[in-house]
């Protein structure tokens, strides 16, 4: 069981939920871990449809042109900490 | 413009006005005369092969290498997936190859060369001057080589039927790449021969597109696709003027296609094609669920399916979908043949995936199905797996191996014995109730 924080929890259930993960519980999601490729083997339909899950629950929209846009995707506690400090 | 291209030589760039512009390169604007510059400095630091395999990102940089590879008599290939076994099976097949890609053009135009070379007003018809693979994960993807004349004459007929009057009045922006039909057709071909500006990005997420369309400050058509639209639509964006829309890739809803219109605020026509044929059929989907043929092509029912005719291939072509003829000119289509399916562009053999799977070592028995039946739902494949020493992820990591992405099985799910009937088949309604059951208890244990 992995230890995840607050936001983290909360967004592992809106990847799960958003993207229709049955079989996995956000107690599965190593906060660390990879989201795409070898971690949860998203893939880029998840990466759209996770931008819309966000910009409606938080708010803001995700671009590409971020500079650190491969950081922000490379894990969930990545991806909770630029929602924590973009979200409005 | 002339129909005839029944003669020997054509252009390369239909549109000869030196100072029109024909690609946006980020905030620059390359006119035809620069353009022909950097074909010829590219053409002068390519490699000597008889292939050269596209990966370039950038659609400028893209069409540079291309057009470069047609002066040195190079073909490029375009593989379906950027999945390096799939780039490293196509060098296998193809040895006489090298790679290109973004970095290895941009150090090309970084060459002062002499521009002595001048740039031809028009080649052999008949030159093959790429071949593209239809992806899949249907065993080895499938060539496609296309001839400059078929490229031709289909970018000049579709431009025709979307309405374009004055194609070089216009700005495309496409969130699809250039190595798939769709995308190389519509932002690789149409700037060459109709003269369309087309901008070198490829936006990915709605607010890219925003952006892009922000930074052009002039009204654009945008190259899409549902998946693009879906997220558009669901997303709260003040959209810049979009002259209209353009999906293909996957039929659009009749419902997405009304909400993509009033929410974008645009007129939205969708094409169908595939990579044997390229376009074949437009409409205009909130008018009409009925496609419109391009002119001067022909369907014809035989037992096999329906075939395509078009002026320039001798042969008729198999369309890998199900299609009620309803008149000389149009026809509805009824869905893909049962065992081919669509993901993200690509498509790919239900059965072929099954027998990837079950040669892995522990997985006794398996079925992969799409349980969603709505166009509109996103579309995602389920596998079902009988393998007792095995876990999900194991038998997922090897599969991410095998496959592409797209084709990854969500969810994966591990059960005891496939819902066979007494007959020993596998009905679709079988999997439905034995998917659904799992949901409801997944669901309930989570």
């Amino acid at each position: 069981m992995s230890e995840l924080s607050p936001i983290e929890l909360e967004v592992a259930n809106l990847i799960i939920d958003s993207l229709a993960l049955e079989d996995i519980t956000a107690a599965d999601i190593v906060p660390g871990d990879a989201l795409f490729n070898d971690g949860l083997g998203l893939d880029s339909i998840d990466a759209l449809e996770l931008a819309m899950a966000i910009s409606q629950k938080y708010g803001f929209q995700l671009k590409s042109d971020d500079a650190n846009n491969a950081q922000i995707f490379s894990s969930l506690r990545n991806l909770a900490k630029h929602i924590e400090s973009n979200k409005t | 413009m002339s129909d005839d291209i029944s003669m020997n030589t054509l252009p390369i760039l239909f549109n000869t006005a030196a100072d029109k512009p024909i690609f946006f390169y980020d905030e620059e604007i390359i006119t035809h005369k620069r353009f022909i510059h950097d074909v010829i400095t590219v053409a002068a630091k390519l490699e000597q092969h008889q292939y050269a395999i596209n990966l370039c990102a950038d659609r400028y940089l893209f069409a540079l290498g291309f057009v470069a590879g047609i002066l040195q008599q190079q073909i490029n290939l375009l593989p379906a997936s950027q999945a390096n076994l799939e780039i490293n099976a196509l060098e296998q097949d193809y040895p006489d190859s090298y790679r290109i890609d973004d970095n290895f053009i941009k150090k090309a135009l970084n060459n002062k060369t002499t521009q002595d070379r001048i740039f031809p007003e028009a080649i052999n018809a008949k030159q093959t001057v790429a071949i593209l693979f239809t992806s899949g994960s249907s065993g080895k993807p499938k060539a496609n080589p296309k001839n400059w004349d078929m490229l031709v004459d289909s970018a000049q007929r579709v431009a025709r039927q979307l309405n374009l009057n004055s194609p070089a009045q216009h700005i495309m922006v496409a969130t699809v790449p250039s190595q798939h039909m769709y995308g190389f057709e519509t932002t690789i071909i149409f700037p060459l021969v109709t003269g369309v500006c087309i901008h070198n990005s490829k936006p990915f997420f709605p607010e890219d597109i925003r952006h892009t369309l922000d930074v052009i400050n002039k009204p654009v058509i945008l190259i899409t696709t549902p998946i693009h639209l879906r997220a558009c639509t669901q997303t709260n964006i003040d959209w810049p003027v979009i002259d209209f829309v353009v999906s293909a890739t996957a039929p659009l809803s009749k419902n997405l296609a009304q909400s993509s219109e009033t929410q974008l605020d645009t007129a939205l026509q969708e094409i169908y094609g595939c990579s044997e044929t390229g376009v074949i059929a437009t409409r205009y989907t909130t008018k009409s669920s009925e496609w419109q043929l391009l002119s001067g092509y022909l369907l014809t029912e035989k037992v096999t399916g329906t075939c395509l005719v078009t002026p320039l291939t001798k042969d008729e072509i198999l369309l890998p979908d199900q299609i009620e003829i309803t008149d000389e000119k149009h026809f509805r289509l009824l869905g893909r043949q049962s065992d081919i399916i669509k993901i993200a562009g690509k498509r790919g053999s239900l059965n072929d995936l099954k027998i990837k799977l079950c040669a892995l070592e522990g997985v006794d028995d398996a079925i992969f199905f799409m349980p969603q039946e709505n166009p509109d739902e996103k579309a995602r494949l389920t596998a079902f797996v009988v393998a007792d020493d095995l876990s999900a992820k194991e038998i997922n990591s090897f599969l991410s191996q095998q496959v592409d992405a797209a084709f990854l099985p969500r969810p994966l799910i591990k059960v005891k014995k496939l819902p066979y009937n007494e007959t020993g088949k596998l009905p679709r309604k079988n999997l439905l109730n034995l998917y659904k059951q799992l949901r409801s208890h997944l669901k309930n244990s989570a």
